[in-house]
C-alpha cells in the first residue's frame, strides 16, 4: 500500500519511510569513500585500442573447435567407457593375465569404436560382467584424482567457454 | 534496441570488421574499467580486455540475443578476468585471495596508479570482501550500473544485489575506520 498524505493527496512508494534511514546511512557511508579507484592508463591507450583489437581478432580468427560440443563429449565419453570396459573384460577373460595399456593398439581401437564398427555398446559389454567386475570399473575410473581433474580444468578451460556454449 | 539488433546482424555478416570496430569503440572503455577494477594492473587489464573482445568476435554467431549484447560482453569480461586470476594463482601455487592481495600491494609502485593512501586503503578494503561482493561494489560504486543492469549481468535478484552492496559498503567503511583512513 502506498503512503498517503491526507491534506495534499501526494503519495510516496510503499515502505519509503521505513527504508529511508537505511538509504540515508548508505549514502553517508558512500560520501566518505573516494570517488575514483585512482587508476590511470598509458597515453593514447584507448585511442589505439580499436585498431590493435581488430588486428588481433581477425588474425586469430580460425576454426574454433569447441571442447564442449555435444558430439565431442559423446565420442570422448563413449570411447573412454568402451576402452575401460574392454580392457577389464580382456583381463577377466584371460584369468588375470596382465595386459597393459602398452600392449593394446589404442589408436586402432579408438578409431574402430568411433567409426561405429564395433557393433557393441556399453550395455552389451556390461551384460557379460558380474557385479564384482563392474565395481572394479568404478575403481578404475577413480584413478583420475580430483586434484588432477581440477588442475586440468583450471589450466585448459575457462568459464567463458561454458558461457558461450 | 533496433540499433543493437542491426549491429548484431552486421556482426554476424561477412563484412563484420566494420561492425566490430563500432562495438569496440562503444564498449572498450566500460569493459576496460570493469576489468581493471577486478585485476587492478593495466597490463593485466589489457590482456583480459583483448581476450574478451577476441572471444566476442569469434563467438558472435553463438550469441542468441536472449540478453542485451553489453550484458553478454560483461559476462564474458567478468569470466575472463576471473579465469586470468585463477590461472595466475594456479601457476604461482597460491590462492585467488593471495593473487588479489599481491595486486593491491603492487599498486604502491604502479606507475599507472595515481591514488593516494585512501585509494590504496579502499583497494585493500575491497580485497577483504567475498568475490561476489567485490564485483557488486565495483560495478555499482565505480561503474555506476543500476541494480537492474547488475541483475541481468550477474543473474541475481535486485533485492539480493541491494543487500550485497549495502553489506559491502558497511564492511569497507568499517575497514577504513579501523585503519584510520577516514
Amino acid at each position: 500500500m502506498k503512503e498517503k498524505h491526507d491534506k495534499t493527496h501526494f503519495e510516496a512508494p510503499q515502505g519509503y519511510f521505513e527504508e529511508f534511514e537505511d538509504r540515508l546511512m548508505l549514502r553517508l557511508m558512500e560520501e566518505s569513500l573516494p570517488d575514483s579507484p585512482g587508476f590511470a592508463v598509458p597515453a593514447a591507450y584507448m585511442d589505439n585500442l580499436d585498431n590493435s583489437l581488430l588486428e588481433k581478432a581477425t588474425a586469430s580468427e580460425g576454426r574454433m573447435i569447441s571442447l564442449f560440443s555435444d558430439r565431442r563429449i559423446y565420442y570422448t565419453v563413449a570411447t573412454a567407457a568402451c576402452l575401460v570396459l574392454i580392457f577389464t573384460l580382456f583381463r577377466s577373460v584371460n584369468g588375470g593375465t596382465e595386459i597393459t595399456l602398452a600392449d593394446v593398439p589404442v589408436n586402432s581401437v579408438e578409431s574402430f569404436i568411433t567409426q561405429g564398427e564395433s557393433g557393441i555398446d556399453t550395455y552389451d559389454v556390461l551384460a557379460f560382467m558380474n557385479e564384482e567386475e563392474i565395481n572394479a570399473l568404478t575403481l578404475e575410473s577413480e584413478l583420475i584424482s580430483e586434484e588432477s581433474l581440477e588442475d586440468y580444468i583450471i589450466e585448459n578451460l575457462n568459464e567463458t567457454s561454458l558461457l558461450i556454449e | 534496441m533496433v540499433e543493437e539488433q542491426e549491429l548484431i546482424e552486421d556482426l554476424k555478416s561477412a563484412g563484420k570488421e566494420a561492425a566490430f570496430s563500432l562495438l569496440v569503440s562503444t564498449y572498450k572503455q566500460r569493459l576496460y574499467w570493469h576489468i581493471r577494477n577486478m585485476v587492478l594492473n593495466h597490463d593485466d587489464a589489457d590482456d583480459v580486455l583483448q581476450n574478451t573482445f577476441i572471444k566476442v568476435f569469434k563467438n558472435i554467431d553463438k550469441f542468441k540475443g536472449d540478453s542485451k549484447i553489453y550484458t553478454w560482453m560483461y559476462r564474458i569480461a567478468t569470466n575472463e578476468a576471473i579465469t586470468f586470476m585463477k590461472k595466475r594463482a594456479k601457476r604461482q601455487g597460491i590462492t585467488l585471495e593471495d593473487v588479489k592481495d599481491s595486486a593491491v600491494e603492487n599498486l604502491k609502485s604502479d606507475v599507472y596508479f595515481e591514488g593516494g593512501q585512501i585509494e590504496l586503503s579502499l583497494q585493500k578494503a575491497i580485497a577483504t570482501l567475498p568475490h561476489k561482493q567485490q564485483l557488486v561494489f565495483n560495478m555499482k560504486y565505480f561503474e555506476d550500473h543500476t541494480y537492474e543492469q547488475l541483475s541481468e549481468i550477474l543473474d541475481t535478484s535486485v533485492g539480493g544485489l541491494k543487500s550485497s552492496y549495502h553489506i559491502a559498503v558497511k564492511k569497507i567503511t568499517a575497514f577504513l575506520k579501523d585503519n584510520e583512513t577516514i
